[in-house]
């Protein structure tokens, strides 16, 4: 079992290989990973978040669900591309939440998370950001997404 | 272009002025030697693969301190060294591959004074051909060959000049040698042989002068071309130059240069157009000019802050055109050597879509300019422009392997605008998903790479070092370590010799 600084050490790399990482550490590597998400560093709890995700064991939701609430915009992208990994149930919740966040990127990537999760909710969700969305680009990208979620 | 610092070889020593000799046995290894401040002779060896050896005694050889040693290569496997003893007996060795270092012997009973100069010239793989100035002022000249070994001195066309003259001998093909000389009046002399018609008598170089014992040096750019090298009697570095087709020149004044009187000026030629000059200047400084045939002589500098004491020669060795090696015995006494290489270019263009956030952009890109700069790479920021693409600001890049790439990332780099298809187009973009500091994954016949909002001041380095086809490496003090540059432990961050050349010889560095 890797320490915490271990841990932190093989995703302050340039380049990861997440699957091969997560096939490495596995499951056991959870509550390291939700230190380093509770700690918010820009540069670690992402990708911290993604691993939960790819991982994806019971405690996976929890990590990546907090990563979801962080106050910088890149541990919340990192947490709406890590809710496609996610059970269907717990993905829509994390990625329900970031389709409404504050920030457009975000909201983006929560959305090409929805259009792989099987759920009615998120595709009415979408419909919506389709016609309501402040951000043009947003609403571009929420109509051709919704389009491609009716298939 | 660029020169490297000056940089202590292996610790080596020799006493002020002591000549550093150096030869390329091949592009990618230098042997030197040197008489050291014990009176011993010393050699080192540079190798591509495994840098600088520490110095060695040559089987036990010594000379006066001061002593010129001379090499010669008549094959890669195989050095000959020829140097004046401490008494005044005229030694050899050689080394060879197979057996290594030989003892030294006494070359057919010859003598000069202490610390002259002996002068070898291999004309063909099996033979090799001696000058020096003999203990009774005359000039003489001995032979080696394959077939018959060492042949006695003689004297060359009755030739004559002070004891310890260095005699310069040249064969501008196999079948000439061209010989030249200050002689016993400071005149200029030359004479040569031809294997058709034998030595010629000496004959005064258009009336060129210079103090007693100054070296004269010679450079052959092609078979039918000559040009020479003195510091004249009034200290000013004159110059001539002859040609099989209109003969000799009037000697010049090159580029306004002066020396200490019998300083020795070294030239080398890394092509048949180009010629590069080394001093040592009447202020202590190493100067260089250089000859090129589009532009003619170019002005003095002195090379990278270089000093030693007057009279010091430096020297300069080519192992490819576009890459010099210097020696000398610093003010210090310690042998210094630095090198300069043809810078070659990197055009990168530089798309932002989010400013990075951890380390500043300007940071980045400097960084990687002196890295790069390191190893003779001119990192040209080609343009910089702000790229307004907020669904691609978070990119998908997959697994960033190389020859990989997304739809996203596809979209992104299809936005090179002015960018050449050999430049590099590097984009600044908030994150990747999966989270990644840079990923360098890009389509074919588009060379480019990402950087993240939380990138290291290498990371930009990094990735371009992928692009140009580098690997990951486990050394934390290289520059392409797969451990993450944010922990790079000695900055700044290293690149060894074999992934210089894979970077130069990529398409996109030219």
């Amino acid at each position: 079992m890797p320490t915490l600084d271990e841990v932190r050490k093989e995703l302050d790399k340039d380049e990861l290989d997440y699957p091969e990482l997560a096939l490495a550490l596995g499951p056991a590597v959870l509550p390291h990973l939700k230190t380093l998400v509770a700690e918010d560093e820009p540069r670690i709890a992402p990708k911290a978040a993604y691993l939960a995700g790819i991982i994806s064991a019971d405690a996976s939701h929890e990590i990546v669900a907090q990563a979801a609430q962080s106050r910088h915009d890149v541990v919340r992208v990192a947490a709406a591309a890590a809710a496609a990994k996610l059970p269907t149930q717990q993905a829509a919740k994390v990625a329900g939440q970031l389709l409404g966040d504050a920030d457009p990127g975000v909201r983006i990537r929560a959305m090409k998370a929805a259009a792989t999760i099987d759920e009615p909710s998120l595709a009415a969700k979408v419909k919506t950001m389709s016609e309501q969305d402040h951000d043009p680009h947003v609403r571009g990208l929420a109509a051709s997404t919704y389009q491609r979620m009716r298939q | 272009m660029s020169w490297h610092s000056w940089f202590n070889v292996s610790g080596g020593a020799a006493a002020l002025r002591s000549p550093i000799t150096a030869i390329a046995r091949n592009p990618n290894h230098l042997d030197l030697f040197v008489t050291g401040t014990d009176g011993r002779i010393y050699s080192t060896w540079w190798d591509a693969a495994s840098g600088w050896a520490n110095w060695f005694n040559v089987s036990g050889g010594m000379a006066a301190l001061g002593s010129p040693i001379t090499a010669v290569a008549r094959n890669p496997n195989h050095l000959d060294l020829f140097v004046t003893g401490t008494d005044g007996r005229i030694y050899s060795t050689w080394w060879d591959a197979a057996s290594g270092w030989a003892n030294w012997f006494n070359v057919s009973g010859g003598m000069a004074a202490l610390g002259s100069k002996i002068t070898a010239v291999a004309r063909n793989p099996d033979h090799l051909d001696l000058f020096v100035t003999g203990t009774d002022g005359r000039i003489y000249s001995t032979w080696w060959d394959a077939s018959s070994g060492w042949a006695n001195w003689f004297n060359v066309s009755g030739g004559m000049a002070a004891l310890g003259s260095p005699i310069e001998a040249i064969a501008r093909n196999p079948n000439h040698l061209d010989l030249f000389v200050t002689g016993t009046d400071g005149r200029i002399y030359s004479t040569w042989w031809d294997a058709s018609g034998g030595w010629a008598n000496w004959f005064n170089v258009s009336g060129g002068m210079a103090a007693l014992k100054s070296p004269i040096t010679a450079v052959a750019r092609n078979p039918n071309h000559l040009d020479l090298f003195v510091t004249g009697t009034d200290g000013r570095i004159y110059s001539t130059w002859w040609d099989a087709s209109g003969g000799w020149a009037n000697w010049f004044n090159v580029s306004g240069g002066a020396a200490a009187l019998g300083s020795e000026i070294t030239a080398v030629a890394r092509n048949p157009n180009h010629l590069d000059l080394f001093v040592t200047g009447t202020d202590g400084r190493i100067y260089s000019t250089w000859w090129d045939a589009s532009g003619g002589w170019a002005n003095w500098f002195n090379v990278s802050g270089g000093r030693a004491a007057l009279k010091s020669p430096i020297t300069p060795i080519a192992r490819f055109p576009d890459h010099l090696d210097l020696f000398v015995t610093g003010t210090d006494g310690r042998i210094y050597s630095t090198w300069w290489h043809q810078s070659e270019q990197l055009r990168v263009h530089v798309k932002v879509l989010s400013e990075p956030t951890t380390v500043a952009r300007a940071t980045m890109m400097q960084s990687m300019r002196d890295v790069y700069a390191s190893v003779g790479i001119d990192v040209v920021i080609a343009s910089e422009e702000t790229l307004n693409l907020p669904t691609l600001n978070d990119l998908d890049v997959g697994t960033c392997v190389v020859g990989s790439t997304t739809a996203e990332q596809n979209d992104l780099f299809g936005h090179r605008n002015s960018a050449g298809g050999n430049d590099i187009c590097v984009y600044f973009v908030r994150s990747t998903v999966p989270p990644l500091n840079g990923c360098a994954a890009h389509p074919a016949g588009r060379p480019s790479a990402v950087i993240t909002s939380v990138a290291s001041p290498w990371t930009m380095a990094h990735e371009c070092g992928h692009v140009l086809g580098l690997p990951h490496v486990d050394d934390p003090n290289r520059l392409m370590m797969g451990g993450g540059t944010w922990n790079i432990t000695n900055p700044p961050p290293d690149l060894i010799q074999s992934e210089i050349n894979t970077m130069l010889e990529s398409p996109l560095t030219v």
